[in-house]
């Protein structure tokens, strides 16, 4: 049996020193659903998200994106088909401007670097981020504007699974509510997020962590 | 070469490490607790270079080209444990890259500085080989112990950043290019400050040396202007072949960076 395009993990189980943070026996996402993690810190979402992007590597069990099996071999192809925005952003030194120069300079971002540029200055308009502040550097943006870049940078580079680790954290409300409407607003997609305040809107499926149970 | 320098007796040396008194009294003063260990660094110096002043003797006297790479690559074992060590990196991993990019680094910057630029008849001769040879090693020594260091330290640091270069899509090539810059630039920078100064700030050893020796100023200044390019080109060379002999090693198989790199007693 082919695995569905879109996500599948068969008897996953993660454990650090013994102890276990994650175990799935089966779980399919289909190609396009919205899906948002709910759960208290420490319940695995992160691991979740890590060990999608083969940041983490589980003890046993298979994880399937894209129809292909996360292997050493796969590894690069899927990350270079999905995006991934930590709960915790590096410290760039350089401007968003100038971050998403780098990423556009990668060989695979390459060929559609006009789009990806487009894209984000889209997405920096939708969610209110002035030319100022992605030319001021990174570091020192707020943690909300921070994040904002962050989301459009994930999302300007047009991948087909978009994963957030909670990108509204230091987000008001109003913002919040911004985040939440834009990923809904995304069509194609498989996009997962977390965050502490669930989203208003029916029309995202909830994981509930931890997800032992499963 | 001229040997017009005026000896030292042993008593005018004697004299000579009088003056360590002054900084040990100062540490002594101000307890800064490290007159033990400036004691015997003075020791090890004056054992260790009577040592060498007695097999550099035999080796110029002899002056066998197996002799003088035997000793050459002794010194390069000896670089390649202290900047492992000092660069406070897990030597069971790092000792044998570090040799390696040392090895290559010195012996082939040496190799050219003894061919094309001083034409020598016996590229493998004591002086060139063992003294020249030293100088660079001591350089690159120094070049691979910051940027070693920088490089892995900062990638456990920003462990994140890197990361996020994976998740957008970058080979491990790519991602890893801020550390590459980081390193380099950390190593290069103070040869390109000391060239930038050199002859008006302070005058090298080297030079100093040769002219004391009897050299006229104007062969001092041009062995020390190849010395110093060799010196420049020796240190990025080993440095980025310390780094990339290292890579394998220090990733698994699917990129990420593998724990236990850094020895955890340095902090």
């Amino acid at each position: 049996m082919q695995p569905p395009s879109g996500i599948l993990l068969k008897d996953v189980r993660l454990a650090f020193k013994g102890q276990p943070v994650l175990q799935i026996s089966h779980l399919c996402i289909p190609p396009g659903e919205k899906v948002f993690l709910s759960g208290p810190s420490g319940s695995g979402k992160s691991s979740f998200f890590r060990l999608l992007m083969g940041f983490l590597l589980p003890q046993e069990g298979e994880i399937h994106l894209h129809s292909q099996r996360l292997c050493p071999q796969t590894v690069h192809s899927i990350r270079q088909q999905t995006a991934y925005l930590p709960q915790r952003l590096p410290a760039f030194r350089a401007s968003a401007y100038a971050v998403l120069g780098e990423l556009l300079g990668f060989k695979a971002n390459q060929p559609e670097a006009p789009q990806h540029k487009a894209a984000f200055d889209h997405y920096c308009q939708q969610l209110n981020i002035s030319a100022s502040q992605l030319e001021q550097p990174f570091f020192k943006l707020s943690g909300g504007e921070q994040q904002r870049a962050g989301i459009a940078l994930a999302l300007s580079l047009q991948r087909s699974i978009i994963l957030l680790d909670e990108p509204t954290a230091a987000l008001d409300a109003i913002n919040r509510e911004k985040v939440a409407a834009l990923l809904e607003s995304l069509s194609g997609p498989t996009v997962i997020w977390s965050a502490h305040h669930p989203p208003v809107s029916t029309q995202w499926r909830t994981l509930a962590f931890p997800l032992s149970k499963r | 070469m001229d040997t017009s320098a005026y000896p030292i007796s042993t008593a005018s040396l004697a004299a000579a490490y009088g003056l360590a008194i002054i900084p040990l009294a100062i540490m002594l003063y101000y307890q800064l607790g490290t007159v033990r260990r400036t004691v015997i660094a003075i020791i090890r110096m004056t054992v260790q270079l009577a040592a060498v002043s007695m097999l550099l003797f035999y080796l110029f006297e002899w002056d066998k080209w197996w002799a003088n790479m035997g000793w050459a690559l002794c010194m390069i074992g000896f670089a390649a444990l202290s900047a492992t060590n000092d660069s406070g990196l897990n030597l069971r991993f790092f000792l044998p890259p570090v040799f390696a990019a040392l090895a290559i680094g010195t012996l082939s910057i040496l190799f050219f500085i003894n061919t094309i630029v001083l034409k020598l008849e016996d590229i493998f001769a004591a002086p060139y080989l063992i003294i020249l040879g030293g100088m660079l090693l001591g350089n690159a020594l120094k070049g691979i112990i910051i940027g070693l260091g920088a490089f892995f330290r900062s990638l456990y640091a920003e462990q994140e950043r890197y990361e996020f270069g994976l998740a957008a899509g970058a080979s491990r090539q790519e991602a890893l290019r801020p550390f590459f810059q980081e390193s380099l630039r950390a190593a290069l920078n103070p040869t390109v400050a000391s060239m930038a100064t050199m002859g008006v700030v302070f005058l090298p050893g080297m030079m100093a040396g040769q002219i004391i020796g009897g050299s006229s100023p104007d062969t001092a200044i041009r062995y020390q202007l190849a010395i110093m390019l060799a010196i420049f080109a020796c240190i990025a060379i080993s440095l980025l072949l310390a780094i990339h002999l290292s890579l394998n090693r220090s990733f698994d198989a699917y990129g990420n960076i593998r724990p236990g790199l850094l020895r955890s007693t340095n902090g």
